[in-house]
């Protein structure tokens, strides 16, 4: 069945005010893809997931969104949040309701049971009541996940999904927003500086690095040749046990 | 006790405890926020620009506390701004704020017959002087300034908490933080005249401090924050009276004291 295009950019320049930040950027984002957005710090990586968001207009070019299929679940990097704040987990995931609520009303019990679920979707209801400053690395992504599949989207957009994490709780992480991807059909968008990281995950990649803005499947993005006209080194990209490996240099 | 009801059925300590637990409430429950979102800074800046409207009202005979409140909202308006810089940050445009404030008022009252005592007067204020009608605005704006945090509760904590995915849901967090600092400025431009900024800016600090030693439920630190004033200022109050104390710093004093039973107790837990 052919997928149905959410959001399409059109040769779009994008920044902010008079800087310009990416040129020339066409892309569309496919209902039930799972993307990886992958560059550098610096790259304008946030500057394209802000337009994507819709938050950032483009500075010129088209972007057009079917907007009755557009519903966000943010995820932002963890290290991004204060831990002065005294929330629990559940407290936190109740945040991903608030839209729905809406102003002049608070949560009620069934906000607080559909927050529940979320945590419980995750795996990690047994901890709704723990502090989220308390939870370790993998729990707090996981709490973060929870919150934004409390806003009910169908486009789940996270943000350095497993900085800071170690091995085990990576792959861990990286394995729930697969299986979100897969039983729940969300779209999916991951942002990562690691190439490495999300090339055996994701099923098209936009690469944004050395002012060069490249969009397509796993197989095209990930080629030796393409790589290595691009970093201007010799890059060699390897299939070990079914999973591509990244090899820089001679 | 006998003495205690005694002090407080005179007229003028009766409207110094009404005009402080107004004070005291409002600055202990916005400065949660304040502490929380670690822009004491702003606190303290703020009270030091009203404080400088202030000297202008006086100064050309407008009414101070419309000077105070319009020079106020004006800075309200630069900080919500960010001006922040690649070389200069945001907390040096705030401390820019304080210097310059406080290098005004004294400019200000320096030339004015009563320009010595009208300074103190913004640095402890004089709750011992305050009028009938002065407790009616306090009232009148803690039910406004209450109503829209009680209102807009979810609102303030999301967007201090992760203004980023706020955003991403719609909300505006610049206006949104605006809205904030109009109710945080309103408050300190009322409350400077009758409490001084030592105080006001006290109470906007040192409560929000004691109950986030004691506790790690958010609405809980509200209410033990409100509460230490609740405590501190008719002790002060009496304190001051009865030991010809200035009544600003000895209310101080007395939210100290809760303050170290804080830490006690945070660490004594700790421990536990």
């Amino acid at each position: 069945m052919e997928k149905k295009p959410l959001i399409e950019l059109k040769n779009c320049t994008l920044g902010y005010g008079s800087k310009t930040v990416l040129q020339n950027i066409d892309c569309t984002i496919f209902e039930n893809d799972f993307i990886g957005l992958v560059g550098p710090n610096g790259s304008g990586k946030t500057t394209f997931l802000r337009s994507v968001l819709g938050i950032l207009k483009p500075l010129s070019g088209t972007c057009s969104r079917n907007s009755d299929k557009l519903d966000f679940g943010y995820v932002p990097q963890k290290e991004h949040l204060d831990t002065i704040f005294p929330f629990t987990a559940l407290e936190v995931v109740l945040m991903g309701t608030y839209k729905n609520i809406g102003m002049f009303a608070n949560p009620k019990r069934h906000d607080r049971e559909w927050a529940h679920e979320c945590l419980k979707h995750v795996g990690i209801e047994h901890l709704e009541k723990v502090l989220f400053k308390n939870l370790s690395g993998g729990q707090k992504q996981r709490t973060l996940i929870a919150r934004a599949l409390a806003t009910r989207p169908n486009i789940l957009i996270l943000d350095e999904p497993t900085n800071g994490m170690d091995l085990i709780s990576q792959k861990s992480i990286l394995d729930l927003i697969a299986e979100l991807h897969v039983k729940d059909s969300l779209t999916i968008i991951m942002v990562s500086h690691l190439l490495n990281e999300v090339a055996n995950y994701v099923e098209k990649i936009v690469l944004v690095e050395n002012n060069a803005f490249q969009v397509g499947s796993v197989d095209q993005i990930l080629s030796g040749a393409n790589l290595s006209k691009l970093y201007s080194i010799p890059v060699h990209v390897d299939t070990l046990r079914g999973r591509n490996v990244i090899q820089v240099g001679e | 006790m006998e003495t205690l009801i005694h002090v407080f059925e005179i007229d003028f300590m009766q409207r110094a405890l009404i005009t402080g637990l107004l004070v005291g409430v409002m600055c202990s429950f916005l400065g949660v926020y304040i502490v929380l979102r670690k822009i004491v800074f702003v606190g303290a800046s703020l009270a030091q620009i009203s404080s400088s409207g202030f000297a202008l009202g006086i100064l050309f005979g407008v009414n101070p506390f419309i000077a105070a409140l319009v020079l106020t909202l004006i800075g309200v308006w630069i900080f919500a701004m960010n001006l922040q810089t690649k070389k200069i940050p945001q907390d040096s445009f705030l401390a820019l704020g304080y210097i310059i404030a406080s290098a005004g008022s004294i400019l200000l009252l320096s030339k004015h017959p009563r320009g010595d005592a009208d300074l103190m007067l913004l640095l402890y204020g004089n709750i011992l002087t305050i009028t009938p009608d002065h407790i009616y605005i306090l009232l009148t704006a803690l039910i406004l300034i209450g109503g829209v945090h009680f209102l807009f509760y979810k609102e303030f904590m999301f967007i201090a908490f992760d203004p980023e995915m706020a955003e991403t849901l719609g909300y505006r967090p610049q206006v949104w933080n605006i809205v904030f600092y109009v109710t945080v400025g309103i408050l300190i431009s009322l409350a400077i005249e009758s409490a001084g900024i030592l105080l006001v800016f006290g109470l906007l600090v040192i409560p929000p401090i004691v109950a986030i030693q004691l506790s790690d439920n958010i609405r809980h630190i509200f209410a033990i924050a409100v509460l230490t004033s609740v405590i501190a200022i008719p002790a002060g109050l009496f304190v001051s009276f009865t030991q010809d104390l200035p009544s600003g710093p000895t209310i101080i004093a007395m939210t100290v004291i809760f303050l170290m039973i804080g830490y006690i107790v945070s660490k004594a837990r700790l421990r536990a």
